[in-house]
C-alpha cells in the first residue's frame, strides 16, 4: 500500500479581488522511502502544495480533493490533523523557522516532547540529551556540545538547516516535506546537506517530497519527478528518465535553459514570456514553441506514455 | 466610511467657522463668528440656566445660561487648529530629523536620535504646567508644549522608515547615477515614508485633539469665557450627575471625532496596504 | 595581457565587527576589524567578462561595490580606463560611468516610481534636454526587449523578468564603461534567467560592455565569462581563463566547488567537510587548508604566495616551487 496517496487535489485561495486556483486536479502516490520531487516556478503552486499536505494552508484557501490518505487514515475530512500523524516540513529559510530566543538543545527537547507524546513515551531530560547529540551528528555537525548550547543567530545558514533537520527528524517523521530547502545555502553546503538528506532517507527508510525550482538539484535525491505548471502536472515519471528525454515542450524548455556552455557556443535555449493567469486550453501554451490550434481548445488530460505522464496535445487527443 | 465623513464634517465646519472667527476679530466684528450658530456662545441668560436638552437647545445650557451646542460648534476650530499644528508640525520636524537620521547615519544619526531621546523624556504635561508658569496660561502656550512633545515619536517613525528604505538597492543605484543625499532623500525616501505615516498621523489627529482637551480640562488650555470641550467637560463635573448635559454632551462630542479619526486611519492603512 | 581596462591593485577592504556607540567613538576605543577583501589584485580587458566566483563570505561582493565606486577601499586602487574610482561618483563626468545590475529585482526598483523615472535617473541630471533623454531612456528599453508601452507602469506591476530587463536599461542608459552584475539571474525563475543571461550577452556585443560578473554559480560564469576569479574568505585563490579553469581547476576549493555543484545526470560530490571558518578566528596560513584533503605542514605557515601555471595564476602550495 502506498504511504501516501492523493487524488484531485485543488486549492483555490480567495481574495477580494477574486480567486485564484493555485492547484488543480493534483494527482500522485508515494510509496516508503521514495523521494518525490516536485518541480516547478513561481506560480506553479508548489508551494501551495507543501502547505496542503502539512495542514498549514491559510484559512482563506480552499482545500478540495478526491481523496488524501495518509498511512491508511483518510486526512481529508480533516487535513490539519496530519500534523500530529508523523508529517514534518522543513522549510526554505531556517532562521525564521527556530526560536531566536531559545537555545538549540532547548528546541530540539521540545520535538522530542512532542514526539514522546504523540507515540506515548516518556520524556527524560537526560535520554532526550543522549538523542539530541546523536541527532546532531546524524546531521553531521561539528561539536554538538557546544552547538546544543548555542542561539540560532550565532550558527551560519548551513549548520541552521542541519539543525532543521534533526528537529525534524527527532519527529521520527514518515513522511518529510521540504519546500526549497538548500535555495539559500552556499553550493557545497546545499552539496552536504544533499547528501544528508539521502543517507537519513535510506537509512530510516524516510519518504520525502522535495519541492524545488532546480532541476539539477531534483536529479540528485529524487526517485521520481512530478513537473507543475499553472497549478497543473504536467509530466510524471522517473527521474532519471524524465531529465534524460523529457518528453513535455515546459519540461524540455527548462531543461535546455540551464546554461551548460560558452556563449561563444551561441545562445542559450529559452522559454519565451512568462507566466500568467487566465488561459484558454492548456496554460503553457502561449509560451509552447509546440503549439497548434488544438492546444487552446481546451486543456489536455494526461495520457500514458511508457510509463509516463504527459499533459500534452501532441501525446493524446483527450481534453479535460 | 465613517470614519471619514466625521473626519470631513469636522475640518470643513472648523474651517468655515474659523474663518469667520478670524473675519470678526479682524474687523472688530465679533459676531461674525456667530452668525452661523443658533445662540451667542457668551450671552449668559440667568432664565434659562441648566435646562436640559431639548428642540431649542440642542445639547441644554450650561450654568450660565449659555447654550452648549453652540459653544460646541464654536470651541471646533480652536481643537481643529491645534490638531492640525501639532501633527504637521510634528511630521515635519520628525521627518527632517528623522530621515537624515537614518540615512546619514554615523554623527546625523546619532545626534539626531540623541536630541528625539531627549525630548521624548519630557512628560507632556510637567512640560505644559512649566512653559505655563514661566509664560502664563493660554490656548498657544498650550499648542507649543505640545509640539515639542509631539515630534520625537515621529522622528522615531521616519528613521526607522529610513533605515528600511536605505537597505534597498535603488538607492544604491541613485547613487550610481550621482545623485546626491538630499536628492535621494526627496526621490526615493519622502514618499513611502509619508504613505506609511499618513495612518498614523490621522490617528493622531484625534489623539492630539483628545490630549489638548485633557490639558484645557485641566485649566492649561483655552482660558475662559472661550469655549473648548475640554474645559466644558471640566465645568460640568461641578454639575454631574444632575445635570449630566453639561460634561456629557461636549465629551461626547470629542469622543466621536476620535474615533471618527482612528476609523479613517484604520482605513487609510487598509487602503494603503492593498495598493502596495 | 595589454592595455588592461579594469585594473584591481592590491585592494583591502576591512569592516568593523559590531556597532560603536558615539561615548566608544570619542574615547576612540580599539575595535576588531576583519578584511572582507583582503589584498586582492586582478584586471580584465575592455569588451570581456571577468566572473568573480564564490561562496557567502568571500568577499565577492565587496569587491563588486569596491570596483563600482559604492564602497572607499582602505588600500590599494581600482582603475577603470586608466581614471581612478571614486568613491561614490560624485563629479558630472563620472556620473553613470560605472553602473551595477543587482541581485533581487524587487529591491532594487523604486516601487514608488514609473519605468520612466527609474530608467532615466542616471541620465537626469545631465546636460540633456527632456526629449533626448526620453530618447535614451525608449532605446535603452528596446535594447532590453521592452516596448515603450511599459514607460509609465509602476515597476510594482511588472514580473521579475521584466524588473530585471528595466534593472538592466537603467545600468546602459548612460552608456557606461563597466558594468558589475551582482548574481544577475538567481532571483529569477529558470526560465527567464537564459532569456536574460542571452540578453546580456547580446548588449556586450553589441555596445562593447565591459562585465564583471558575481556569481555563486559555476554554470552561469562558464556561459557568460571569458576569465574567472575564485574567491575564498576575502582572497583569490585561482584566475585564469574560464574554459582552463573549469575543466582542469588547479586550486582544491576550485575543484571542490566544481564537484558540489549539481548536475543534471550526474551525482555531485561532496568531498569537503565543515564550513569556512568565522572571519574573526582565521588560519595564520592558507585559509581553505583546514578542509583541504591535500593540506601540508607548510599550508599553515604562511598565505602560499602567487604562482603562475601556464596562463593562470593560483595561491597554492601544491605549485609553488
Amino acid at each position: 500500500m502506498a504511504l501516501l496517496e492523493v487524488e484531485n487535489l485543488s486549492v483555490e485561495y480567495r481574495s477580494s479581488s477574486g480567486s485564484v486556483r493555485a492547484l488543480t486536479k493534483v494527482s500522485f502516490t508515494l510509496d516508503e522511502a521514495e523521494v518525490l520531487g516536485v518541480v516547478g516556478e513561481s506560480g506553479s503552486g508548489k508551494s501551495t502544495l507543501a502547505l496542503a499536505l502539512s495542514g498549514l494552508l491559510d484559512h482563506s484557501a480552499t482545500l478540495r480533493a478526491d481523496k488524501i490518505v495518509f498511512m491508511g487514515i483518510d486526512l481529508l475530512s480533516n487535513i490539519e490533523s496530519v500534523r500530529g500523524t508523523g508529517v514534518f516540513m522543513v522549510f526554505q529559510d531556517p532562521f525564521s523557522s527556530l526560536n531566536p530566543l531559545m537555545k538549540i538543545k532547548h528546541q530540539i527537547f521540545e520535538a522530542i516532547k512532542v514526539r514522546c507524546k504523540r507515540l506515548g513515551e516518556s520524556f527524560s531530560q537526560e535520554e532526550a540529551k543522549k538523542e539530541a547529540l546523536e541527532l546532531l551528528k546524524e546531521v553531521r555537525i561539528a561539536d554538538p556540545e557546544d552547538v546544543l548550547e548555542r542561539y540560532p543567530h550565532q550558527l551560519s545558514g548551513g549548520q541552521q538547516q542541519r539543525v532543521m533537520i534533526a528537529m525534524a527528524l527527532a519527529e521520527r517523521p514518515k513522511l518529510l516535506i521540504a519546500d526549497e530547502p538548500t535555495t539559500a545555502l552556499d553550493v557545497i553546503t546545499q552539496a552536504q546537506v544533499l547528501s544528508i538528506f539521502k543517507e537519513v532517507v535510506k537509512r530510516r527508510r524516510m519518504s520525502m517530497i522535495f519541492i524545488t525550482h532546480d532541476l539539477a538539484v531534483a536529479s540528485q535525491i529524487c526517485d521520481r519527478i512530478i513537473v507543475l505548471y499553472g497549478g497543473m502536472i504536467q509530466e510524471v515519471g522517473l527521474a532519471e528518465e524524465v531529465l534524460k528525454e523529457p518528453k513535455h515542450p515546459y519540461t524540455m524548455g527548462l531543461i535546455g535553459s540551464i546554461p551548460y556552455k560558452s556563449k561563444e557556443e551561441g545562445a542559450l535555449t529559452s522559454i519565451k514570456g512568462f507566466f500568467s493567469h487566465g488561459v484558454e486550453g492548456c496554460v503553457f501554451s502561449p509560451r509552447c514553441a509546440f503549439a497548434r490550434e488544438e492546444c487552446k481548445k481546451g486543456v489536455p488530460k494526461l495520457n500514458r506514455v511508457n510509463g509516463r505522464l504527459v499533459r500534452c496535445i501532441n501525446y493524446g487527443k483527450d481534453y479535460e | 466610511m465613517l470614519g471619514f465623513l466625521i473626519v470631513t464634517l469636522f475640518y470643513a465646519w472648523s474651517l468655515v467657522e474659523g474663518a469667520l472667527q478670524l473675519l470678526g476679530d479682524a474687523l472688530k466684528q465679533q459676531r461674525l463668528g456667530w452668525i452661523l450658530l443658533p445662540y451667542n456662545p457668551f450671552q449668559p441668560s440667568i432664565q434659562n440656566t441648566l435646562l436640559p436638552p431639548s428642540l431649542s437647545h440642542l445639547m441644554g445650557t450650561d450654568d450660565l445660561g449659555r447654550d452648549i451646542f453652540s459653544r460646541v460648534l464654536y470651541a471646533a476650530p480652536t481643537d481643529a487648529f491645534v490638531s492640525v499644528c501639532v501633527v504637521a508640525g510634528g511630521v515635519a520636524i520628525g521627518a527632517l530629523l528623522g530621515l537624515s537620521a537614518g540615512f546619514f547615519g554615523g554623527a546625523t544619526d546619532e545626534t539626531n536620535m540623541r536630541l528625539t531621546d531627549l525630548f521624548l523624556a519630557f512628560p507632556a504635561l510637567i512640560l505644559a504646567l512649566t512653559i505655563e508658569y514661566t509664560f502664563g496660561r493660554g490656548a498657544l502656550y498650550a499648542l507649543v508644549a505640545m509640539l515639542i512633545v509631539w515630534w520625537p515619536t515621529y522622528a522615531r517613525l521616519f528613521r526607522a522608515e529610513a533605515l528600511r528604505i536605505k537597505k534597498m538597492k535603488y538607492i544604491d543605484a541613485a547613487l550610481l547615477s550621482g545623485l546626491s543625499g538630499f536628492e535621494i532623500l526627496r526621490k526615493h525616501f519622502v514618499r513611502p515614508a509619508l504613505n506609511t505615516v499618513l495612518s498614523y498621523f490621522t490617528i493622531d489627529l484625534g489623539n492630539v485633539i483628545l490630549f489638548y482637551s485633557v490639558l484645557s480640562f485641566l485649566g492649561l488650555g483655552v482660558q475662559p469665557p472661550y469655549p473648548e470641550w475640554g474645559t466644558m467637560v471640566a465645568s460640568g463635573l461641578n454639575y454631574f450627575p444632575n445635570w449630566w448635559w453639561y460634561s456629557v454632551c461636549p465629551g461626547i462630542v470629542i469622543t466621536v471625532v476620535v474615533i471618527g479619526a482612528a476609523l479613517l486611519g484604520d482605513a487609510l492603512r487598509d487602503v494603503l496596504a492593498g495598493e502596495l | 595581457m595589454n592595455e588592461q581596462f579594469l585594473v584591481v591593485k592590491d585592494v583591502v577592504k576591512s569592516f568593523t565587527v559590531g556597532k560603536r556607540s558615539l561615548l566608544e567613538r570619542i574615547l576612540r576605543k580599539k575595535v576588531q576589524t576583519f578584511n572582507a577583501v583582503d589584498h586582492v589584485s586582478l584586471s580584465a580587458n575592455k569588451g570581456e567578462t571577468v566572473a568573480i566566483v564564490g561562496e557567502s563570505g568571500s568577499g565577492k561582493t565587496t569587491l563588486g561595490r569596491l570596483i563600482v565606486g559604492l564602497e572607499k577601499p582602505d588600500a590599494g586602487d581600482i582603475l577603470v580606463d586608466g581614471k581612478r574610482v571614486e568613491y561614490i561618483a560624485q563629479r558630472p563626468e563620472n556620473r553613470g560611468r560605472l553602473q551595477m545590475v543587482f541581485q533581487d529585482p524587487s529591491s532594487s526598483l523604486d516601487p514608488y516610481m514609473s519605468v520612466e523615472e527609474c530608467v532615466s535617473e542616471p541620465i537626469a541630471k545631465s546636460a540633456l534636454k527632456k526629449e533626448e533623454i526620453k530618447q535614451k531612456v525608449v532605446e535603452a528599453l528596446r535594447l532590453t526587449g521592452l516596448d515603450s508601452s511599459v514607460l509609465k507602469r509602476r515597476t510594482r506591476e511588472l514580473s521579475g523578468g521584466q524588473k530585471q530587463r528595466v534593472a538592466i536599461a537603467r545600468a546602459i542608459v548612460s552608456d557606461p564603461q563597466l558594468i558589475v552584475l551582482d548574481e544577475p539571474t538567481s532571483a529569477l525563475d529558470v526560465s527567464i534567467q537564459a532569456q536574460i543571461l542571452n540578453l546580456l550577452v547580446e548588449l556586450q556585443k553589441l555596445k562593447r560592455f565591459t562585465y564583471v560578473l558575481i556569481t555563486h554559480d559555476v554554470k552561469v560564469a562558464r556561459y557568460l565569462a571569458d576569465s574567472i576569479a575564485v574567491m575564498y574568505l576575502g582572497k583569490l585563490v585561482e584566475h585564469g581563463p574560464v574554459k582552463e579553469v573549469l575543466s582542469q581547476p588547479l586550486h582544491p576549493y576550485t575543484q571542490a566547488l566544481i564537484e558540489a555543484a549539481p548536475k543534471i545526470g550526474a551525482h555531485s560530490q561532496v568531498s569537503v567537510e565543515g564550513e569556512p571558518p568565522s572571519f574573526l578566528r582565521l588560519p595564520k596560513g592558507c585559509r581553505y587548508e583546514p578542509r583541504c584533503k591535500f593540506a601540508m605542514e607548510v599550508c599553515k605557515t604562511q598565505y602560499p604566495p602567487e604562482t603562475f601555471v601556464k596562463n593562470r595564476r593560483v595561491w597554492c602550495y601544491l605549485y609553488s616551487a
